[in-house]
């Protein structure tokens, strides 16, 4: 007997912040148009529960807040599992990541798999650490230094020099420019991530802003990436356009955190093009919310990650071609108020049947 | 071309552009592959970067310019420098 593969995908909000999910599930879709997609959210209004198109999910769950560690995301997941039995999670918020590390083996033990990366490569990547990561792999990143007061951060300022970007632990970041930005900017990051915030020098060039995404094989190769320039940011500096870009440099540079991090699953990786080349601001330990343009060119890294946590073959991701570009578009989806209180209960179903509760059926992923 | 309008790579930072990584693009967008970055470019620009690719040398490229727009070929070496320090060009 088969059935179809069930996977859980979280990050559904697409707002002014957009996040990855309707992008992983689309690019999923692609490929693998009967898929079972469960969402994972945390809002009644994430914009990704209300899509009806190849973005949207057959049904989805509340769930509790990352902050109620990863006891509570166990305890609701096997209560999912008892309806929608789960072949895959591909968490997309860099907030829940280190509760699904603590779960690694429970999700062994269920059989639901997960990206296989490791606390050690997690912990590296990190906004504190990567400036040692840079340097072990001599790739330049900003000067940063991570602070847990505000004397320590009027001090960090100093020592870098005004403007720089205060950061936080896992989302947020600001430029400052003065003294008085820098506290107000601090005490917001830290009243919503918790401490350290990090600081960050500036990088002094051009400017330009160069994101790529890819996926590792966990033994230091890149199964696949997709490098661009952002051609439109929003106000807060995400990608609402960019273009491919082939750059040799960029790519070695790529290479050698993978290489160096041994990392397993999608990353994105942020770089600044600054008066001596590209320098290293930011690893996302998930896909970016841009995944579904390489997809659209044959670089279906998404859809790749499931081959490869299913052990399947997997399809090779085509280069993509410099000059490829994407432009976001937004759009008004339709709702009703039904839908909202079906889903304040807990869940709601979009014509999703509930896969039989039997982890013995062969997983089949009809093309 | 003069040594003084070619610059190495890491003069200006790593920016200058490098003729083989420019595309002409329906020849009236210059992209660089390799920067992501693109201009709007005339059609004298088109035929000055397309002829730098084909290795065309600065002499006879100034002869074609000139002939073509039916200028002198001061005029055409005065704006193919011009044109060529706004680029930074690195051949």
């Amino acid at each position: 007997m088969t059935k179809q593969v069930t996977i859980a995908i979280s990050g559904l909000h697409r707002g002014d912040n957009p996040q990855p999910g309707p992008a992983v599930i689309n690019s999923i879709r692609r490929r693998y148009p009967s898929a079972t997609i469960i969402g994972l959210s945390y809002d009644l209004l994430e914009s990704g529960l209300f899509s009806q198109g190849d973005d949207g999910v057959d049904a989805a769950y509340l769930m509790p807040f990352p902050t109620k560690g990863s006891e509570a995301l166990l305890e609701r997941l096997d209560e999912i599992c008892q309806i929608h039995p789960l072949d895959i999670i591909i968490p997309c918020l860099d907030s829940e990541i280190p509760n699904y590390l603590d779960l690694t083996n429970e999700f062994k033990s269920r059989r639901i798999k997960i990206p296989s990366l490791t606390k050690k490569s997690f912990d590296q990547r990190s906004k504190d650490n990567l400036g040692q990561l840079g340097k072990a792999i001599g790739i330049r990143v900003p000067r940063t230094i991570a602070v847990s007061d505000l004397k320590a951060a009027y001090k960090a300022c100093e020592e870098i020099g005004f403007p720089l970007f205060l950061k936080g632990k896992q989302y947020g970041a600001a430029r400052v420019t003065t003294p008085a930005e820098a506290a107000h900017v601090f005490h917001s990051l830290m009243a919503a991530w918790g401490g350290p915030v990090i600081a960050q020098s500036a990088v002094r060039g051009s400017g330009d802003e160069y994101d790529v995404v890819g996926l590792g094989d966990g033994k230091g190769g890149l199964l696949g990436s997709c490098s661009i320039r952002k051609i439109m940011l929003t106000g807060n500096g995400k990608a609402f356009g960019g273009i491919v870009v082939a750059d040799p440099t960029l790519q070695e540079s790529v290479e050698k955190v993978i290489k160096k991090l041994k990392w397993s699953g999608p990353f994105e990786l942020e770089f600044v093009k600054g008066r001596h080349g590209h320098e290293l601001i930011e690893m996302n330990p998930r896909f970016p919310a841009w995944c579904d343009f390489p997809s659209q060119i044959g670089c279906n890294l998404p859809a790749m990650l499931v081959d490869m946590l299913l052990s399947r073959p997997m399809t090779p991701a085509a280069p993509c071609k410099a000059g490829r570009l994407f432009v976001r578009h937004c759009v008004d989806l339709v709702g009703d108020i039904s839908q909202l209180a079906e889903l304040s209960s807990g869940s709601i179903t979009n014509d999703a049947n509930p896969n039989p509760i039997n982890n013995d059926f062969v997983l089949e992923l009809v093309k | 071309m003069s040594a003084n309008r070619t610059r190495k790579n890491g003069v200006n930072g790593g920016n200058a552009v490098h003729l083989s990584n420019l595309k002409i693009v329906n020849g009236c967008l210059a992209f660089d592959v390799c920067s992501g970055k693109f201009h709007r470019i005339s059609e004298s620009a088109a035929f000055v970067i397309s002829e730098l690719k084909r290795q065309t040398p600065l002499g006879a490229l100034i002869t074609s310019y000139s002939q073509r727009y039916e200028i002198s070929p001061a005029i055409a070496a005065r704006d193919i420098e011009l044109f060529l320090n706004d680029m930074s060009v690195t051949r």
